[in-house]
């Protein structure tokens, strides 16, 4: 069990700001003080409303993660906005890139379509690893030996990258 | 050997566009099965909707980097007891799962530390001690720039340790040697040069207070 931290907004600062740091996308790793200042006043109103709650790492990792969510939601909603915005429209919109979404996104298409054709234990195992899991975080999460999940992805990476080369795709 | 395609197929994989939002319950649900508190048919069934909602793979992508940082134990760092396999009935248990080929190495290696020891009821008991040195990272496969520590099994104290990086081209990165303890921060001059998504192999090599010497495998980690 992670132990109890101090309950000092001030003190709780820093490793806030390192758990908004790593749960950002990297456009929107320029604003990890303001990310981690909305952390913060979110974690100020839950403390108000459960004072007497165990303040762990594990809680406060988890307040940065639903930070972060909301503001990508909040941009994305923005975006949608601005492109119906005709004022708006020499602006640059807030979120990633459009040309790397463009791109990425006939090849994700294709993963996910190489994905459903794989065999069940290698199709979990390549999604994790996908999701940026290690091998050994793999075979901890799907219970497999470290050797097993070892060859299960990497044979499967094999035939996923000729899996989605042969739709095309050259990621 | 990672193939040389992995990055980028998590990339093109972390690209997909975002259709619809996954609901609150799905965010928490994925913030436990992330750091390996879901039941197996709770993960299935989260990894499948991670395949059809690229929100719900946004989320745990973002769910493991802020449980990489906190250091929540997806993977416990092995003691040194767990690692040290007795006996040949345990060496081959723990062999398990293993190639042909590394299975044959150990037993090798299990062989050369085969010592006798106190005599029982008139045979010889034997007993063997193989030293596996093993990647200890948290996410073994990334070095962070921002942290670039490598962290392996510690192994008794007094034990020594040098470390060798290169690129998967073997292109010499960084070294260190005379290491007291079973981490090294790699200079952050020796990465300056490599693009993010550069294959780097690692290895250690240990020398214990007899003077015996052990080697790791090679370790491979995405720079990022």
């Amino acid at each position: 069990m992670s132990p109890e931290l101090p309950r000092t907004l001030a003190e709780l600062q820093r490793p806030l700001a390192a758990a908004v740091r790593k749960a950002a996308p990297s456009w929107l790793r320029d604003e990890t003080d303001d990310l981690t200042q909305l952390a913060l006043l979110r974690l100020d109103r839950a403390l108000k409303r459960e004072p007497d709650r165990r303040l762990t790492r594990a809680y406060l990792g988890r307040i940065a993660y639903t930070t972060v969510i909301d503001e990508i939601r909040k941009r994305r909603k923005e975006r949608e906005h601005a492109a119906f915005d005709v004022e708006s429209a020499d602006r640059p919109a807030p979120g990633p890139d459009p040309e790397r979404l463009a791109a990425g996104s006939g090849a994700g298409a294709a993963i996910t379509e190489c994905l459903e054709a794989a065999a069940p234990r290698a199709r979990d195992a390549l999604t994790l690893y996908l999701l940026g899991h290690s091998v050994p975080e793999i075979s901890k999460l799907l219970d497999h030996t470290r050797k097993t999940a070892e060859n299960i992805v990497y044979r499967g990476l094999t035939v996923l990258r000729r899996c989605v080369e042969a739709k095309g795709y050259r990621p | 050997m990672t193939p040389d395609t992995a990055p980028d197929l998590r990339a093109a994989f972390a690209a997909r566009p975002v259709v619809a939002e996954a609901d609150e319950d799905t965010l928490q649900a994925v913030w436990r099965a992330a750091s390996g508190q879901a039941s197996a048919e709770e993960l299935a069934a989260l990894l499948q909707r991670v395949r059809d909602e690229p929100s719900v793979a946004e989320a745990w992508r973002m769910a493991r980097a802020v449980h990489e940082e906190f250091e929540e134990p997806v993977v416990e760092a092995a003691p040194v007891e767990s690692n040290v396999v007795r006996g040949p009935a345990h060496w081959w248990r723990g062999a398990t799962g293993m190639g042909i080929g590394t299975v044959m190495a150990m037993a090798a290696v299990a062989v050369m530390y085969v010592v006798p020891v106190e005599p029982v009821g008139g045979g010889v008991a034997m007993r063997a001690e193989v030293v596996r040195i093993e990647n200890t990272l948290l996410y073994a496969g990334v070095i962070e720039r921002s942290r670039p520590v490598l962290r392996w099994t510690a192994l008794p104290e007094g034990t020594s340790y040098s470390v060798t990086i290169t690129t998967d081209a073997l292109v010499s990165v960084a070294r260190a040697g005379a290491l007291d303890t079973p981490e090294w921060v790699i200079p952050a001059d020796a990465l300056a040069g490599l693009p993010d998504g550069t294959v780097l192999l690692w290895r250690v090599e240990a020398t214990l207070p007899d003077g015996a010497r052990h080697r790791s495998a090679t370790f491979d980690a995405v720079l990022r």
